[in-house]
């Protein structure tokens, strides 16, 4: 998947310049976000598609989340597959219906309650943190997509903003001034208790999501400017991106894997003195 | 009377988000202010630990571990959710 990302991501670059941009015949949610949001940022007026693609993002919402006038209105017309079109995040109020609309899209119904949180509790933070990281210039917090694909036990979603990016939100953090000259922001963004805010709040939303992307055996990128970080299972990498203003997250994992947020909480470290019989 | 009761459920926009948590953390320090102990009510919600962090380990600036442990009752807290406490507590309280 991560030589794919980046292909396109090259590719949107590109095509930001010359107006016109090579598609692939089979979109994903990070297609689409990504495409939306770069024609956003171009002020592009007008989008055609070939025809293979054209109905599928119409379905999804491509030309609304640009603020383009569709080439035609889309009738309803169910599929097997489940879907969220591209959507805007614009008011924090509704932390807990985006994340439960997401959540009804992947989930499993023969996995269990404690599966259904563990999904909503990932996504919680990650809405969570477009929020309150992205820092945008307009209403526009970031956009959302996902599709569950449930023949194929696949599910992507995607979070991606147009903010100040991951580097120069941790750089707010005097504690981390050295560390981000040496490592990649993205990779240390994923880490247990790194974040741009020490006195205020505690690193915990993206340091989840990959604990959970790796107990699924799933896959994560996290993409902002140049810098990137790949998660494959238990294998991980930091990578040189091809530049996206923002940031850019996608998740894709095995649907029929159960997440565990619990297995995921008792992994990290118990401080010195608490107990879980603290809590009775 | 010495306790009052915090059902979250229906207190709460959501379970989720910093300001949600913040909101939290107020109504346990206004209701401290007038009972000597405060019941928390988690049945049918799933926290964050942003969440966690804002509504109970931010109390680190207003409360011993004693007073928080002595004062604040914890109800139908599933296994999760107090793995989750112990550890997003105990790192700002440490």
């Amino acid at each position: 998947m991560l030589n794919h990302v980046n292909g396109w991501l090259e590719a949107l670059r590109v095509g930001a310049h010359t107006g016109r941009l090579s598609c692939p015949t089979f979109l994903k949610p990070y297609h689409l976000v990504t495409l939306a949001l770069m024609l956003k940022r171009e002020n592009a007026r007008w989008l055609e598609l070939s025809e293979e693609i054209e109905t599928y993002a119409l379905r999804m919402g491509l030309w609304a989340a640009a603020g383009i006038t569709p080439p035609y209105e889309m009738t309803e017309n169910p599929t097997q597959n489940k879907f969220l079109p591209v959507a805007p995040l614009e008011n924090s109020a509704d932390i807990l219906s985006v994340a439960k609309n997401l959540t009804q899209l992947v989930y499993q119904h023969n996995l269990g309650l404690e599966a259904f949180a563990s999904v909503e509790t990932m996504l919680m933070e990650l809405i969570e943190n477009t929020y309150k990281h992205a820092r945008v210039q307009n209403k526009l917090h970031g956009l959302v997509c996902a599709q569950s694909w449930p023949k194929g036990n696949l599910a992507q979603i995607v979070f991606a903003d147009t903010g100040i990016g991951i580097k120069s939100s941790l750089q707010e953090n005097p504690l981390l001034q050295d560390l981000l000259s040496q490592a990649n922001a993205c990779q240390l963004a994923c880490q247990l208790g790194v974040t741009s805010k020490p006195n205020a709040h505690s690193g915990y939303g993206l340091a989840l999501t990959k604990d959970l992307m790796r107990q699924s055996a799933g896959s994560m990128i996290v993409i902002s400017n140049n810098e990137g970080f790949y998660l494959q299972g238990n294998q991980e990498k930091p990578f040189h991106a091809p530049a996206w203003q923002g940031t850019l997250i996608i998740l894709e994992w095995p649907i029929q894997q159960a997440l565990d947020v619990g297995a995921v909480y008792a992994n990290w470290p118990l401080p010195e003195g608490f107990e879980l019989d603290d809590f009775n | 009377m010495t306790s009052t009761k915090l059902v979250l459920c229906t207190l709460l926009k959501d379970t989720g988000s910093r300001e949600s948590g913040e909101q939290l953390r107020h109504l346990i320090l206004e209701n401290l202010n007038q009972f000597p102990c405060v019941e928390l009510d988690f049945s049918q919600v799933t926290l964050t630990p942003s969440f966690a962090d804002e509504a109970f380990g931010l109390l680190c600036t207003h409360l011993s571990k004693q007073d928080l442990n002595q004062k604040i009752k914890f109800q139908h807290l599933s296994a999760t959710h107090k793995a989750l406490l112990a550890r997003v507590i105990g790192n700002r309280f440490k």
